[in-house]
């Protein structure tokens, strides 16, 4: 066949023709097939194939067609950071994690890509439901714009049959300042005579990994920012915390040895390297998986308070339920949304896929939560329920990442100076330190000029 | 008009098009965009407010902004004196005649580069573990020390195991490129010098250097840029913080940190900007410097 411009161009014109007729076959059969009612972005599997289970039932009550997608933790905020920036029809219903929050509701509060769910949440009776705190956590100038799905209290895992061998009650460990003082005592020892320590009380980051930080920050009573957005960074308590983790963390009287996390910390646990651990409830089904070996070896405990009768749990991580402000169908997305959190089948198997427990104070007497968890051999569900009530409130901001990794440096410039400075000068310190981040973090939000008023600082 | 159409209409332009649609669409819209968003507040596509040069003042005022240039600058420093001479020197290594293993090296130094930087960062962050972790356990064999080292908590070590990762990483792509250019050096210069009793040093300098000299400037180009914009490594490697006292944040994480995470992409846009422009001139005055021997 004679082709004047050659052989080379033929076969592309060939290949674009090919693909062009692929794509064109693609399209009908896509605009064949009716729009699904409702579009609904979940980013955890669990979550997803939990729900496919139960959405025929969903679709069949309601008549209507949804389509579920899973996408990645990533893939999920930069697909939502994608369609804000421009402008783009937000999915009826998504579900994402805490620390997207914040960057997601900025801008003007009339253009913020979610409905408002206060109405919907009173008409319901669901308002008073949760556990306290958990609708704070999703709230921007009181606006609740989430509905939660988690409470993720904290607990202290410890090695059962460590703390039977020392002989040490973990019912008297009612304080830090007593678990400190018998980590130094019982716990932490050099085990071989090697001079190297064998054997430390709890995991804790060096420097402060900004999460389990912030469990201990939250478990204190210190919140980062107000219900208004404004850092509290500047703060006596967070300051003396600071120190404290710097002590417990550093130098030959730390009780403490940064385990990491998956294997390192598999490692460490089944080593007996380290025998207390920090678990809200989602990361007692990673140590079930991750060390299956260990059935029978962990008991729970709640933290121990900073004062006496002091709180004695925290929080760590969360997700939120959200129904897209440009959904054709919100009536219907908020049916989904209640279903998918109140469903008690579903509350159930969730619970046993995950060991989390749900935000509903009213689904906390479904009998699945008292059944005895085979690995740590209590009733798992129970025991975080009894410390899910005081779940301490954390306000949500854009900056809050932001604070929690200057909080970790401050850690790590206190650990670079304290040999120079005295328990006073390293209070003092972190003081000074604090006193730059707050005002760091108000510039930034002094830069922000679509604040609602209540929010300016 | 048809004949004058038909006389500036070369066929040219109809291949050259989808090439210019391709790059105009994902390539100079973006880039022109980026550039209108660094003077811009905004948050979704209907809240805009121009604010003129504040996206910059106000990075240019940020001591953080410095540390991360600061990092980025000594990483960059560290990929053109440390990781390009290694490159080189293992390319030189595997230039050698006769080695029937040096293909099988050649693989295996070349192979990190496969896996990708969030990998290797996974990888390392595993590796750099206290008590655990091999690094800190051969260590120990070895010298009796570095068992507790926090290679990634400590401030001082954090920078360290990133240039470490990335030499692991980069060495052996980079070496691909020099192994090219030595193979392409005549071996009839070779034996002249040789003849005129140069002596290896005196054949490097003055034979090898000046014909690798064009595929040098490349990589050192390519490096330089590929240094400025570290994300995926350090980010995998420190768990997408900075580090302890941002001793591992970049420019990029800096960038990343503003637009993405606190979604403010005006001020990302002036980061991206400051640091395109960083790389223009450095490239530039590396190109100028690379340009002054030549006579």
């Amino acid at each position: 066949m004679y082709f004047p411009p050659g052989k080379v161009i033929l076969t592309l014109v060939v290949m674009v023709a090919v693909a062009a007729g692929y794509i064109g076959v693609q399209r009908a059969q896509f605009a064949a097939t009716p729009p699904p009612d409702l579009h609904f972005l979940v980013f955890s599997r669990a979550h997803y194939e939990r729900y496919r289970a139960v959405l025929p039932e969903f679709e069949a009550e309601e008549g209507v067609r949804v389509h579920m997608t899973l996408l990645n933790w990533n893939s999920l905020r930069n697909r939502l950071q994608a369609i804000r920036i421009a402008g783009l029809p937000m999915p009826d219903l998504v579900e994402f994690e805490r620390s997207q929050f914040g960057a997601l509701v900025r801008g003007p509060l009339d253009l913020v890509p979610f409905e408002p769910l206060n109405e919907r949440l009173e008409a319901t009776g669901l308002i008073d439901q949760f556990a306290p705190g958990r609708l704070e956590l999703w709230t921007r100038a009181g606006r609740h714009f989430g509905v939660p799905k988690d409470v993720h209290p904290v607990m202290l895992a410890y090695r059962r049959d460590i703390l039977a061998e020392l002989g040490i009650d973990p019912a008297e460990l009612t304080t830090w300042e007593r678990f400190v003082a018998v980590a130094r005592e019982k716990i932490v020892a050099d085990l071989t005579g090697n001079g190297i320590i064998d054997r430390y009380a709890i995991d804790m980051s060096l420097t402060g990994n900004p999460e389990l930080t912030q469990i201990l920050i939250a478990q204190r009573g210190i919140d980062l920012f107000d219900a208004r957005g404004r850092p509290l960074m500047h703060n006596a308590d967070l300051a003396d915390l600071i120190v404290w983790y710097h002590e417990q963390t550093t130098g030959a009287n730390r009780i403490s040895f940064p385990a990491g996390w998956g294997q390192n910390l598999a490692q460490a646990l089944t080593s007996d390297l380290v025998v207390f651990i920090m678990v809200p409830d989602w990361r007692t089904r990673q140590i079930e998986m991750d060390m299956p070996g260990m059935a029978g070896k962990f008991g729970l405990m709640a933290l121990p308070a900073w004062e006496e009768g002091g709180g004695r749990t925290s929080t760590f991580g969360g997700t939120g339920m959200f129904i897209s402000r440009q959904s054709e169908n919100p009536e219907m997305a908020w049916r989904l949304a209640e279903f998918l959190a109140l469903d008690e089948t579903l509350l159930e198997s969730s619970f046993r896929r995950t060991n989390i427990i749900p935000p509903f104070a009213g689904a906390w007497d479904l009998p699945v939560f008292d059944q005895v968890n085979a690995f740590w051999q209590e009733p798992l569900g129970r025991r975080f329920i009894e410390v899910a009530g005081d779940v301490p409130v954390i306000h949500p901001s854009p900056f809050y990442g932001l604070a929690l990794d200057r909080i970790a440096n401050v850690l790590a410039r206190l650990r670079r100076h304290a040999r120079h400075l005295d328990a006073e000068a390293r209070f003092d310190f972190v003081m000074e330190e604090l006193g730059v981040i707050q005002s760091d973090i108000e510039q930034l939000i002094e830069r922000d000029r679509f604040l609602s008023e209540e929010e300016r600082l | 008009m048809n004949g004058a159409l038909t006389r500036h209409f070369s066929p040219a332009w109809f291949f050259l098009l989808p090439t210019i649609a391709v790059m105009g669409t994902f390539l100079f819209y973006p880039v022109i965009l980026a550039g209108v968003m660094a003077f811009q507040q905004s948050s979704g596509a209907l809240a805009v407010e121009w604010i003129g040069w504040e996206n910059f003042q106000f990075v240019l005022s940020d001591p953080l902004f410095y540390r991360a240039a600061r990092n980025t600058l000594i990483f960059a420093a560290f990929s053109i004196f440390l990781q390009l001479p290694l490159s080189l020197g293992l390319a030189m290594l595997l230039n050698a005649k006769g080695d029937r293993t040096k293909g099988f090296f050649r693989l295996i130094i070349f192979s990190p580069f496969l896996v990708g930087p969030i990998f290797v960062g996974i990888l390392f962050a595993v590796l750099f573990t206290p008590r655990f972790g091999m690094i800190n356990r051969f260590l120990q064999y070895l010298t009796g020390w570095g068992l507790e080292v926090n290679w990634l908590s400590n401030p001082a070590f954090v920078l360290p195991a990133i240039i470490l990762t990335a030499l692991w990483m980069y060495v052996g792509f980079n070496m691909i490129y020099f192994l090219a250019a030595l193979q392409s050096v005549s071996q009839d210069l070779m034996d002249a010098a040789r003849v005129d009793g140069a002596g290896p040093w005196q054949r490097f300098l003055h034979v090898t250097v000046p014909a690798i000299k064009p595929v040098a400037v490349f990589v050192v180009i390519m490096s330089t840029i590929g240094s400025f914009q570290l994300f995926e490594l350090p980010f995998a490697l420190l768990q997408g913080t900075g580090g302890p006292d941002n001793a591992g944040l970049t420019l990029v994480m800096y960038l990343y940190n503003h637009a993405f995470v606190s979604g403010d992409l005006g001020l990302g846009a002036a980061v991206g900007w400051i640091l395109a422009m960083a790389i223009f001139t450095i490239s530039m005055v590396q190109i100028k410097v690379s340009k002054g021997g030549d006579h």
